[in-house]
């Protein structure tokens, strides 16, 4: 074992930052679009510039028992630091929704 | 796009030129055989983990968390684990987010709980193996118990006073994501879960009094029963590794057998449930999604 491998096991056993906590947040906001919550169970947001105009756009997994798991696309129509979601569709294949198991 | 279900399914949809996706298709490993994990497998992450130029995918499962390496051809080899300072990383129906938190150029990790919360876990830079990230940090912070009171809300409340109602806890089965949404140069994260509270009418008649008032007093002494086991346990089940957790239960749930009112408690609790959910509909899903901005450290407020 060489000294830095050595160095690095002993600093990832021990370790000292990992007990730092990380960091703190303001109060939470809910997001909202166009001008209303969005309110959906088991909600999985991520972002990814799925329209390709340079601006991160919302994409909501969400899973109900109605329909089980839908991806719904949200596009930012905001700006850099200020963004803001409009409802773009529904990921579909060959113009049919994929009604996928959710979870 | 890739999709993981519920039932273990995993769905590959491939894009194609000029735009749109090809129908479902399911990954293969090295060996021809489908990629399919067993039940409850919950989030998977495509990525180039390994830095060797092909698209690898980190499957987090209920009970651990391992990287499937791309080879290349469209196949995926061997699982290898990623741990955490030798602890197994599942959280069972959350998910998670990785990003370089802390800007040291290393990747970090973001894991939700199914039980709310959230646990920050600092990359290594190992990549895999027992050390990939160091022990994780709760944080929101974790519930004491496994049981969380559900709280009473006026009728119509809107998120700011659901926000309040929860403090710092989130709901349950948190689905994280890492964005820096103001721009500020600090990352910040948004949530989803799931949240539920008792909704007080603004005119209650005496039954939807009598039946609130005696769910949200049952649900007290039912929590506070669990959290008697616990203590007497000498552990919290967020200070256990998953490992842990299900020899915990066991105890827990052969120590509040002995309680002669927790079963009494527990199924009259089931009814008012059912009462205030079904009935009378005072019992409402309210799971927003949730903007959490980082806090500037003071230095960095400084101009």
């Amino acid at each position: 074992m060489t000294f830095s491998s050595l160095l690095t096991l002993l600093l990832t056993t021990l370790g000292s930052a990992e007990d730092a906590p990380p960091r703190t947040f303001e109060t939470p906001f809910p997001l909202r679009v166009e001008e209303k919550w969005v309110l959906e169970m088991h909600a999985s947001p991520t972002f990814f510039d799925w329209d390709e105009d340079g601006l991160p756009d919302l994409l909501l997994g969400v899973h109900n028992a109605r329909c089980g798991g839908i991806l719904k696309i949200y596009r930012n129509v905001g700006k850099p630091g200020a963004p803001a979601f409009e409802w773009l569709e529904n990921f579909t294949v060959d113009e049919a929704t994929p009604h996928l198991p959710g979870g | 796009m890739i999709h993981s279900g519920y039932d273990g399914s995993v769905h590959l949809f491939r894009g194609k030129p000029g735009g749109g996706f090809e129908p479902s298709a399911t990954p293969k490993l090295s060996s021809g055989e489908d990629m399919v994990f067993t039940f409850k497998l919950k989030y998977l992450l495509p990525r180039d983990w390994n830095g060797d130029g092909h698209m690898d995918l980190i499957a987090f499962k209920s009970t651990e968390t391992m990287l499937y390496p791309g080879l290349g051809d469209g196949t995926f080899g061997e699982p290898v684990p990623i741990r955490s300072n030798g602890n197994d990383i599942g959280f069972s129906y959350a998910t998670a987010a990785l990003a370089d938190w802390d800007g040291d150029g290393v990747e970090d990790l973001w894991v939700g709980h199914e039980r709310g919360g959230a646990y920050f876990y600092k990359g290594t830079g190992q990549k895999t193996g027992d050390h990939a990230f160091h022990t994780p940090v709760p944080h929101f912070p974790p519930r004491t118990s496994r049981v969380q009171p559900i709280p009473a809300l006026p009728e119509g409340a809107e998120p700011p006073e659901i926000a309040e109602a929860y403090g710092r806890f989130t709901g349950t089965r948190t689905h994280v994501s890492v964005w820096d949404w103001n721009g500020d140069g600090l990352l910040d994260l948004v949530i989803g879960d799931m949240r539920q509270a008792v909704y007080r009418p603004e005119h209650p008649t005496p039954e939807a009094t009598e039946l609130i008032d005696s769910f949200l007093n049952l649900q007290e002494e039912f929590a506070s029963s669990v959290e008697r086991a616990e203590a007497a346990l000498s552990a919290s089940p967020w200070s256990l590794t998953q490992s842990q957790q299900s020899g915990f239960s066991r105890q827990l749930s052969e120590l509040l057998a002995k309680d002669p009112l927790y079963e009494t408690r527990a199924t009259k609790l089931f009814e008012l449930n059912h009462r205030l959910f079904r009935v009378t509909q005072h019992l409402k899903g309210n799971s927003y999604v949730w903007v959490y901005l980082q806090k500037p450290r003071p230095t960095e407020t400084q101009p």
